[in-house]
């Protein structure tokens, strides 16, 4: 008897329990942590996430293709060509024999720049989705992001070129996507940097900081892509409108070309480890042998490569001698940092010598020899070398590679993104790397893990 | 008007007193044990008929008082037969004496967690250990003595330094990438099994594990429950088997004070066989002339800079010293039959076997009360245990140092003690100046209320919190930075914490009718964890003496900041019904609700059912099977479930970055959110017989099980570049355990004061993964095969060394003449997972002396040394096998040639993910033995103790192995392995 009362009042007792426990476990999130519905509804909060992405390519996750350092763009490509000399027994980028499971492809060349559009597509479906920041910093931001989502899109296309193009975070379509054809890819650069120049605005003080993108970062980018797409005359007016827009110049000295908000620095990332001033200067920069520490040096022929006139030769190269061996390095930067020295030196990412190389480039292509000529003399009479006198396109078009390969080595991967562009791999690197270097190589295999999880991809020739 | 009160209420008092007293009948008293005629303090004394009753003192007396002139007393006491007397007026002084009852000591009840059950009348599969098994093992992590002493657990200890992580799993692993944690409770408080240690402890001790601040003296017994019948109460954590920890109560009686020290020392259980400078240099010049090249002064230091004579086994210098363990335990525990109590404490220090003075240490102390009422309806019982923990170890573990070390590499210090770097070598000395100090704080705090509100109808409430913090500090002094390294003199600084608590509240319904007894609980479970974690990296000293001051810091970066909240909610339920002890239905359920799952997926259902037939209670089979003294049939069938996932990975977060950028602080996406994850289900099926031979002298069971688990949820890989590596889903695959469990104990000879007895446990599992659509298309494709287990590992398969090459040659299975291709040479052949376990126990007791024997087994395949060695032939030791190397064309030999070079072909073969590192891993292991030595009373009567004991233990004497390698249990020649412990103690009770 007493059980069927006990037994009748149960459901009851249940009722109130469940109802109850319902809301016993419904959680808040986690007290560090926010929510995307909280990040975009307030101008600081929405700054912040793409403050993170800027924290990301500088290093704070990890080293990865934007931070300067020995996985960077510019490290690991200086390795594939002609930069460098590595000393270490086994270096799979300076063999040209890139194993597809290689760690710092997967991670610092493919995954990191991947994570930087995942969250720039994050914060684009974030300001699309939720309300709440103000008109004039939502602009700017959709600019920096779309500028950063060109940026990583332009290298990942320039390393691998067969890429999965992702526009949104769902991992449902992006888990299965094939790869874009390469002019695709090309033209949703384009148009990112396109809406990124008139999404953000271009008018700062050329004393402040270039560490966030502004229009004419968008535009530089913009200028190297019609360069890199046999657009000759866009490229021209592109480059044109930075060189004419009265912010910036040629530093003319070549010591300061690299410090921070540096007169033609057109972006920049300042470094985050606070010991340290940049990664470049950090690993660049030989203290010790690299036959025992199995680091890289300057390649001598690139060095034997300069006019002894040539200011550069001196001033941006430097070398140890360790028992009667000489080590070259790049002393574009010149602090190796460690010691608490006062942050002086930012990891220039776009600068104007390049425009005018740009412009010099775009206009020889278009039969106008003298104003290339014009343009190139003006990075050659910095460097105190004499002025290029020849009429010839074909000469013009070599001394602007060669102006290139002095200006901007081991910088940001240009010298290997040249020789693949003027389709000159094989013709220098056949007889550079005679052992190691086959006509596959000039792309960087897709990483396994990327194939693994997603069988609509394949990996590059050369490589299965 | 008050002076009237005042006189009535005076005057009631009176009448009241006088007439109380007048209709009193005193009874009184003296219960003394048959046995040896000693007083038995906290019997109980009950006048039947009325509710009075009282208890005997601590000299055995009882009063009672009644209103009635005669009846019957009923004294009790567990442990002994109940006796009734009948008493009337003038018969009121008692001398009674209590006959101890055997039967009733050996009807173990089992802690099933929200119940207790019988052990012959269970229906669930359920494994107890005892106090006196923890004890005889000199162990500091109660884990540890659970090491081969219960079917169907698998205990894998991974180091041997003090603090150190233990693998545990219950029949296998479920689940394929989710946690395999059982659930462990604390006396009914779930205890966190993950480790609370931050990323700063990886490499010194691993896992470490929260259990290390429970001392195995405080254990009174540990269940072990692994069917659904068991489990499925525990719903959606019951998946992977529940550990249940009993600590020690207070026991009414005589207060008895106790007293017990160990001294134990402890060496390196296994040591390798490796080159010494001779063998070292033959292979090294050799490697060069194989790879064609000549030695330089900065590739080959070991053979034309270092002594070409001096010859160091490392293993000796850096882990081959002598551990002192020193533990000392102190109780008093006593009480009447209303309130016991147990007070103890524990002091015990561990250290190394590394070149220093490092150990760990930890104090304890514990408080137990027990409260019940005279009639013994309300029952309470308090329990708290505060436990301190501190290590002061290093940062790096120094046995793959010790082990690879090259024979005749210069010293690492100098004469001053000071560290000498050699170019190409890492000092170890400089991970053993670089401090690592960890310290746990651990409390747990249990309450446990219950009222019998009718005679059937018992509530109940429990509550339970545990608070566990670590701190941790690591250091990089400038002293101990090579002259090559980039890095900054630094100092980290971890905190951990986890705060829980739970609440219960229950009803238990017991009622007999005739034959049959029907019992049902409901309860419902409120519950709430949260973890907190920080790691801060603090740089820019000046001084090495101020690294563990975060002050003298100027540059600080919080590496990490997590915050984690878990709620959990249930409500669960027990039907039994038993029909004259013989048969006997249990069915258990459970519904969950777990913070972890996103809306609407929050709650799920579990329910088991067991069943259970004693059918030597039947009269034909009395009849027929005489000798036959126990026989029972039992099976179950149910569901379970897994959460092990982590916190929020339904939600969208961002958080903080760690360095901020420009001067403002970032946001990043934490990871990629799923909402639409659900419960993962395991079924569970087990049959097994239970039988009783001779009186019981062979006790013999055999379980089958087989658990499923299917809708697994995993962290599922994505393609990175999709923004994360890995999203939390649930996957179609099926995963099958199965095996079988044999238990046989028995009383071989029992002749006068000579007892021997035997105990034999044997697990032999399969692990399989059933089914997964599609799995060619996921990211699973070159991890996982259909047919095989989990933990059969896709490698490329070793034919042999190219007779000609003298490279290591595997099946080109594509045929692409390519060798061995990633993925479609791999083939999964070896199956990893323990083919057979069990441990071996035998017991010899004569007069006051007792011996335990402990033998453990593992027949398995596993990883073997070439996993952390590198290709022979660089600068680096080896073993002595490598000695029967390939040497020239035409030779043969399963080890190939040596080389010189790290990217050489050899070298890359060495290294390619293939099944040369795979081989017998199976031993036999001296896991404890226990020799102790009770004083004899006489001598006890002289120097007034109760007990005295003295005694002698060792764990891990010794191991037969064919494994190639240092430890065959934790199989990575990173970690230290076990040691082998010697201790020797005194037990004193006052």
């Amino acid at each position: 008897m007493k059980l069927i009362i006990q037994l009748k009042t149960l459901p009851i007792i249940l009722c109130i329990l469940h109802s109850s426990c319902k809301k016993f476990i419904n959680i808040d999130p986690p007290n560090t942590q926010i929510l995307s519905n909280l990040v975009f509804t307030s101008d600081a909060t929405a700054t912040a996430a793409v403050t993170g992405i800027y924290s990301r390519l500088a290093g704070s996750e990890r080293e990865g293709f934007a931070s300067g350092g020995l996985s960077s763009i510019t490290y690991l490509t200086a390795l594939s060509s002609d930069e460098l000399i590595s000393y270490s027994t086994s270096n799979d980028f300076y063999k040209n024999a890139i194993n597809p499971n290689n760690t710092t492809l997967v991670n610092a060349l493919w995954q990191e720049p991947y994570n930087c559009i995942y969250s720039a597509n994050l914060v684009l479906e974030g300001l699309d989705k939720y309300q709440g920041v103000s008109p004039a910093v939502k602009r700017q931001l959709q600019g920096e992001v779309k500028f950063i989502r060109a940026f990583c899109y332009f290298h990942l296309l320039n390393l691998f070129e067969n890429i999965p193009l992702h526009l949104s975070t769902d991992f449902r379509i992006n888990s299965v996507s094939p790869a874009a054809p390469k002019a695709e890819v090309y033209d949703q650069i384009t148009e990112d940097l396109k809406q990124s120049v008139t999404l953000l605005t271009g008018n700062y003080s050329p004393k402040a900081e270039v560490i966030r993108a502004n229009q004419w970062a968008a535009m530089a980018l913009l200028a190297r892509v019609y360069l890199y797409t046999s657009q000759w005359q866009k490229a021209e007016q592109t480059a044109t409108s930075i060189i004419e827009s009265g912010y910036y110049s040629l530093s003319t000295d070549l010591n300061s070309v690299f410090l921070k908000n540096s007169i033609e620095a057109i972006w920049q990332l300042k470094p985050i480890d606070p010991l340290y001033n940049t990664n470049e200067g950090k690993y660049f920069r030989l203290q010790n042998s690299p036959l025992s520490t199995g680091a890289a040096a300057l390649n001598s022929a690139l060095v034997l490569d300069f006019d002894s006139k040539d200011k550069r030769r001196r001033l941006w190269i430097d070398s140890i001698s360790i028992s009667g061996q000489k080590f070259y390095f790049s002393s574009k930067y010149k602090i190796s940092g460690g010691h608490q020295e006062p942050l002086v030196e930012y990891s220039m990412i776009l600068r104007l010598a390049e425009q005018y190389l740009i412009r010099a480039e775009a206009r020889a292509m278009q039969g106008n020899s003298y104003g290339a000529k014009a343009d190139l003399n003006q990075v050659r009479h910095r460097s105190a070398l004499p002025e290029l006198t020849t009429d010839s396109q074909t000469e013009i078009l070599q001394a602007i590679t060669t102006e290139r390969r002095h200006e901007l080595f081991m910088e940001w991967g240009q010298r290997w993104y040249d020789l693949k562009r003027l389709q000159l791999t094989d013709q220098i690197l056949t007889p550079a790397k005679p052992q190691d270097w086959q006509s596959s190589d000039a792309l960087y295999p897709i990483p396994q893990k990327e194939l693994s999880n997603n069988h609509n991809l394949k990996q590059n020739t050369g490589y299965q | 008007m008050h002076k009237k009160t005042t006189i009535i209420i005076v005057v009631a008092a009176l009448c009241f007193f006088f007439s109380t007293k007048a209709q009193h009948t005193k009874l009184t008293g003296q219960v003394n044990t048959s046995l040896d005629n000693k007083s038995l303090p906290g019997a109980s004394i009950r006048i039947r008929s009325t509710h009075i009753s009282s208890y005997t003192n601590q000299d055995g007396r009882f009063i009672l008082s009644t209103t009635e002139n005669s009846g019957t007393i009923v004294i009790s006491h567990v442990g002994y037969k109940t006796k009734e007397l009948s008493w009337n007026s003038t018969n009121t002084i008692f001398k009674i004496s209590l006959e101890e009852d055997n039967s009733e000591l050996k009807e173990v009840e089992i802690n099933a967690g929200y119940y207790t059950v019988k052990n012959k009348l269970r229906t669930g599969s359920i494994s107890r250990v005892n106090s006196e098994t923890i004890s005889s093992q000199p162990v500091s992590n109660p884990l540890a003595a659970l090491i081969g002493r219960v079917p169907g657990l698998e205990v894998t200890q991974q180091t041997g330094i003090p603090g150190g992580g233990f693998g545990i799993q219950i029949r296998g692993v479920n689940s394929i990438t989710s946690g395999s944690q059982p659930l462990y409770l604390i006396d009914g408080v779930p205890f966190g099994s993950h480790s609370l240690a931050s990323s700063l402890s990886n490499s010194i001790t691993p896992q470490s594990s929260p259990f290390n601040s429970l001392s195995p003296s405080d254990i009174e017994s540990i269940e072990i429950l692994k069917d659904a019948d068991a489990t499925a109460i525990y719903g959606s954590r019951g998946a992977n088997g529940v550990i249940l920890i009993t600590t020690k109560k207070g026991k009414s009686g005589r207060t008895t004070t106790e007293f017990n020290y160990y001294h134990g020392i402890g060496k390196v259980s296994r040591k390798m066989d490796l080159l010494n400078t001779s063998q070292y240099l033959i292979m090294r010049n050799e490697a060069f002339k194989n790879d064609v090249r000549i030695p330089t002064t900065v590739s080959a230091p070991d053979l034309l800079v270092w002594d070409q004579q001096k010859s160091t086994d490392w293993q000796n210098i850096l882990i081959g010293g002598t551990a002192i363990n020193n533990n000392m335990q102190g109780s008093l525990s006593g009480g009447n039959g209303q309130i016991s109590f147990s007070i103890r404490g524990v002091y015990g220090e561990e250290g190394t076997v590394f070149p220093g003075e490092f150990k760990e240490s930890k104090g304890s102390g514990a408080l137990n009360l027990n409260y019940q009422s005279i009639d013994s309806k309300f029952k309470t019982n308090f329990s708290t245990q505060y436990a301190v923990n501190s290590n002061n170890l290093f940062s790096y573990d120094l046995t793959s140092i010790a082990l690879t070390t090259p024979p005749n590499s210069p010293d690492f210090l100098d004469t001053e003690g000071k560290l000498v770097f050699t170019p190409s070598l890492s000092n170890p000395y400089q991970d053993l100046y670089r401090k690592y100090n960890a310290g746990t704080r651990n409390l747990i705090g249990n309450l446990n209320i219950s009222y019998q509100l009718l005679p059937q109808l018992m509530v109940k409430l429990t509550g339970g919190y545990t608070k566990t913090e670590r701190n941790e500090i690591r250091t990089l002094p400038s002293t101990t930075i090579g002259p090559t390294s980039s890095s900054v003199p630094s100092a980290d600084f971890g905190t951990n914490s986890s705060d829980s608590w739970i609440a219960e509240p229950q009803v238990n319904y017991q009622n007999k009718i005739g034959k049959s007894t029907f019992s049902a609980l409901l309860g419902s479970s409120f519950q709430q964890s949260i973890r907190k974690s920080q790691l801060i990296n603090a740089s820019g000293y000046q001084n090495d003496q101020l690294l563990e001051n975060i002050q003298a810091a100027t540059n600080l970066k919080l590496s990490n900041s997590d915050y984690f909240n878990y709620r959990y909610q249930a409500i669960f339920g027990r039907l039994n019904y038993n029909l004259s002890d013989t048969y006997l239905l249990n069915f258990t359920m459970r519904r969950d609700g777990s913070s972890r799952f996103g809306k609407d997926r929050q709650f799920a259902n579990f329910y088991a059912l067991g069943a259970a037939w004693i059918f030597s209670n039947e009269d034909f089979i009395k009849q027929k099977l005489p000798f036959l003294s126990f026989g029972k049939l039992r099976a179950s069938y149910g569901t379970t479930g897994n959460d092990q996932i982590g916190d929020y990975q339904f939600l969208e977060l961002w958080k903080s970055t760690a360095s901020p950028y420009g001067g403002t602080s970032g946001l990043y996406p934490v990871r990629i959110a799923n909402p639409n994850y659900a419960w993962e289900i395991s079924r569970k099926l087990e049959t097994g017989i239970e039988l009783g031979l001779i009186k019981d002298r062979i006790r013999l069971s055999v379980a089958f099980y087989q658990n499923r688990s299917s809708n697994q949820l995993v962290g599922y890989s994505l393609p990175p570049s999709s923004g994360a590596i890995s999203v939390q889903s649930n996957l179609p695959a099926l995963v099958e355990n199965r095996g079988l469990e044999f238990e046989i104990s028995t009383t071989n000879i029992q002749s006068g004061e000579f007892k021997w007895e035997s105990t034999l446990n044997l697990t032999l599992p399969r692990n399989k993964l059933l089914a997964y659509p599609d799995i060619e298309k996921s990211a699973y494709a070159s991890t996982y095969t259909i047919g095989k287990s989990l933990q059969t590992p896709m490698l490329f398969h070793l034919t042999g060394v190219d007779p000609k090459t003298g490279i290591y040659l595997f099946q080109d299975l594509d045929q692409n003449g390519k060798g061995a291709t990633f993925p479609t040479d791999l083939l999964a052949i070896y199956d990893l997972n323990k083919k057979a376990y069990g441990g071996i126990g035998n017991t010899f007791s004569y007069k006051g002396f007792q011996l335990d024997v402990f033998l453990q087994f593992t027949r398995q395949l596993g990883t073997n040394y070439m996993k952390g060695f590198v290709s022979p032939g660089l600068l680096s030791n080896q073993p002595e096998v490598v000695q029967s190397r390939w040497q020239n064309e035409g030779s043969s030999s399963t080890i190939q040639k040596f080389s010189s070079q790290a990217g050489s072909e050899a070298s890359r073969a060495y290294l390619l993910n293939g099944d040369h590192k795979i081989s017998d891993a199976s031993y036999l292991r001296l896991k404890n033995v226990s020799l102790s030595y009770y004083l004899s009373r006489k001598i006890l009567e002289k120097i007034k103790l109760q007990n005295v004991k003295i005694y002698f233990q060792g764990q891990n004497l010794f191991t037969i192995t064919k494994y190639r390698g240092l430890d065959p249990e934790n199989q990575n020649t990173g970690s230290l392995p076990p040691l082998s412990i010697y201790s020797f103690g005194i037990q004193l009770t006052l």
